[in-house]
């Protein structure tokens, strides 16, 4: 999985969704240590305090929590992550409606777009 | 002693008659990622010269780690300058030895780990170098420190895109935590992702010193976008307020 | 520091005049097979092209010589090596006296070549010069005269004197060619004539006056004073000078 940066934004929120992107996929598991700062850093091409900063996003939202020995941890909550995941799934499908909208679709028809693709 | 790593008040410096810096006040914390940023000519390496002792400022006082520039500063200090520095007869081990000798944060085994890692065999002769091995083995020389201040001057200019990402990675992976690392380039898109901050430098003044994030949160836009903005606007700025 | 800087000094001068030293005593060695006395006692050599390639290799030692000190200091200091140099935590005048210490030490080791050379060379009686008496009678005298030992000493010191202020006024011309932001080796040379002529012209004045003039006479009322008075008036303006060189190290300082 690559890092994907855009440019309009700051970089610590681009970071913390995408980690989180990773955990709701599975890429680090429930329970799992993750990464140092440095090696996330490193990998990403960024600054570690930058990273810094969107792992302590991560372990604001629970899906991560600081440990004393192991560095960070994944959390196990299966309902923190259902959350994480609903609210990723959320913002895709925002997206495909904003998609659609650009395309001259209403979010009505859009929708029934979607229910004909199931048909 | 002051908590800043680099502190500049007044800062000017001429040579001759023409000026490189004209008034730079500037303080910097440590543990930081700031680039020195401006188009060719603006005084980024005449800034990174005084910084290193290399220069004495025409008027105004700058310190580093809370002590005017010295023999102590230079011991905490790792500059990359933006050429190359070293005797052809030596081998890269000679110039670690010498490192080892007079700068107490060199770390050995760090370097010649470093060499494995980037590819260069140290044993040999920096006659025999090509350019690219030679610029690495002076990347080794100042990361494999673990300074206070890492001063880099243009440490990717002369490389490829592909090369740049290696150095800046290399760089990452290898500076002191607890260092501030402060890298001078015009490649902006280039480095922005590895800033805290940047530093904007025009004509020999601090036109804006800001952080990253901030930067994008304000304006909308990546630190590149906006030196684009600033620097191509330059005509229309002439004689207005800045 | 200073002594950690005269190491890399020194591995820097063996580098480069190992080869030459050992080049000069060996064909030194060489000749020492072609020279011979005829029966008028003068010297001959059986290969005049061995005597000329020795001659050929002392001059080429001078001149590497000079431009060994010239180098060290325009290229390690004011050149890019000056990049690595002056960010090393040390100060100038340690950097100064390294590169002073080590050329005069060069310019002495060089000196002691030229003249144990042809010693080695020429048609002695080795054996007989290896024999006792010969070192007992030296000893005997010396030891009768001990002022010689003096003499010698202050005759080294002399030398030294000479040398630093000889490669202090080198310094400090290519110290004032950096100044400029051009021309910086024509300078530099205008620079050296000109602190002859500085030099030269201020003893002359100096030594006018009446007072120094009557001083003088009592310093070197005898040969020991001479020697000590000779070392004095040229180790002042060197000092002088390499005050001067590591001021504009200190503060002028500006790399290309």
């Amino acid at each position: 999985m690559d890092w994907n940066l855009d440019n309009g934004r700051p970089i610590w929120p681009q970071l913390a969704q995408q980690l989180a992107r990773r955990i709701i996929a599975g890429v680090y598991p429930p329970g799992s240590r993750l990464p140092s700062v440095r090696e996330l850093a490193a990998e990403a091409g960024v600054n570690p305090n930058t990273m810094q900063r969107a792992l302590a996003q991560l372990e604001q939202e629970g899906l991560a929590r600081a440990d004393r020995t192991a560095g960070r941890l994944v959390t196990r909550d299966v309902q923190i992550l259902d959350a994480a995941r609903l609210r990723e799934a959320q913002a895709v499908i925002q997206g495909y409606f904003e998609a659609m909208s650009a395309l001259g679709y209403s979010r009505e028809q859009a929708a029934e777009l979607i229910k004909e693709e199931f048909l | 002693m002051s908590d800043c790593l680099i502190e500049c008040r007044g800062l000017y410096k001429s040579y001759g008659l023409r000026p490189a810096l004209r008034g730079v006040d500037l303080e910097v914390g440590p543990g930081r990622i700031v680039g020195l940023l401006g188009p060719n000519g603006s005084g980024k390496t005449t800034l990174i010269k005084l910084l290193c002792g290399l220069l004495q400022p025409t008027t105004g006082w700058l310190a580093v780690d809370g002590r005017a520039v010295g023999p102590y500063t230079k011991s905490v200090v790792s500059y990359l300058p933006d050429r190359m520095y070293f005797a052809d007869w030596m081998k890269a081990t000679d110039l670690f030895d010498l490192f080892r000798d007079f700068y107490q944060d060199f770390e050995y085994e760090k370097a010649m780990s470093m060499c494995r890692s980037l590819g260069v065999e140290p044993g040999d002769r920096l006659k025999a170098m090509s350019k690219g091995t030679k610029e690495k083995v002076q990347l080794v020389l100042v990361m494999a420190r673990s300074a206070k201040l890492y001063l880099l001057d243009e440490p990717i200019a002369g490389v490829d895109p592909a090369a740049r990402d290696f150095i800046l990675r290399t760089i990452l992976t290898n500076y002191n935590e607890e260092g501030t690392v402060l890298i001078s380039t015009h490649l902006i898109s280039d480095v922005e992702k590895v800033l805290d901050e940047a530093v904007f430098l025009k004509e020999g003044k601090i036109m804006l010193h800001a952080t990253v994030d901030d930067i994008r949160e304000k304006e909308g836009k990546s630190v590149d976008a906006l030196f684009r903005e600033i620097f191509r606007a330059e005509p229309m700025w002439e004689g207005g307020e800045l | 520091m200073l002594l950690k800087l005269l190491k890399y000094d020194f591995r820097a001068m063996w580098k480069q005049f190992s080869l030459i030293w050992g080049a000069a005593l060996a064909l030194a060695l060489v000749n020492r097979f072609t020279v011979f006395r005829d029966a008028g006692n003068n010297v001959h050599s059986n290969s005049d092209l061995l005597l000329f390639a020795f001659m050929c290799v002392i001059v080429a030692m001078f001149v590497i010589a000079i431009i060994f000190v010239v180098n060290r200091f325009s290229k390690g200091l004011l050149g890019n090596e000056g990049y690595l140099m002056h960010t090393l935590p040390v100060r100038s005048w340690q950097l100064v006296l390294s590169k002073l210490i080590c050329g005069v030490v060069n310019w002495v080791v060089c000196g002691v070549v030229a003249l144990v050379s042809p010693f080695i060379m020429a048609p002695l009686n080795w054996a007989e010069l290896f024999q006792f008496p010969v070192w007992s009678d030296i000893l005997q005298g010396i030891m009768k005269h001990p002022g010689t030992l003096v003499l010698m000493a202050e005759f080294c010191l002399a030398t030294f004197s000479f040398l630093t202020l000889f490669i202090a006024s080198m310094y400090l011309a290519m110290a004032v060619g950096h100044l400029f932001s051009r021309h910086r080796r024509l300078v530099s040379v205008a620079a050296f004539i000109g602190l002859y002529i500085l030099i030269a012209n201020l003893y002359e004045r100096v030594f006018s006056y009446s007072g120094v003039q009557s001083l003088m006479d009592m310093a070197t009322a005898n040969a020991y004073g001479s020697m000590l008075t000779a070392s004095a008036t040229t180790l002042i303006p060197a000092a002088v000078f390499l005050a001067a060189v590591c001021w504009i190290l200190e503060n002028k300082l500006n790399l290309e």
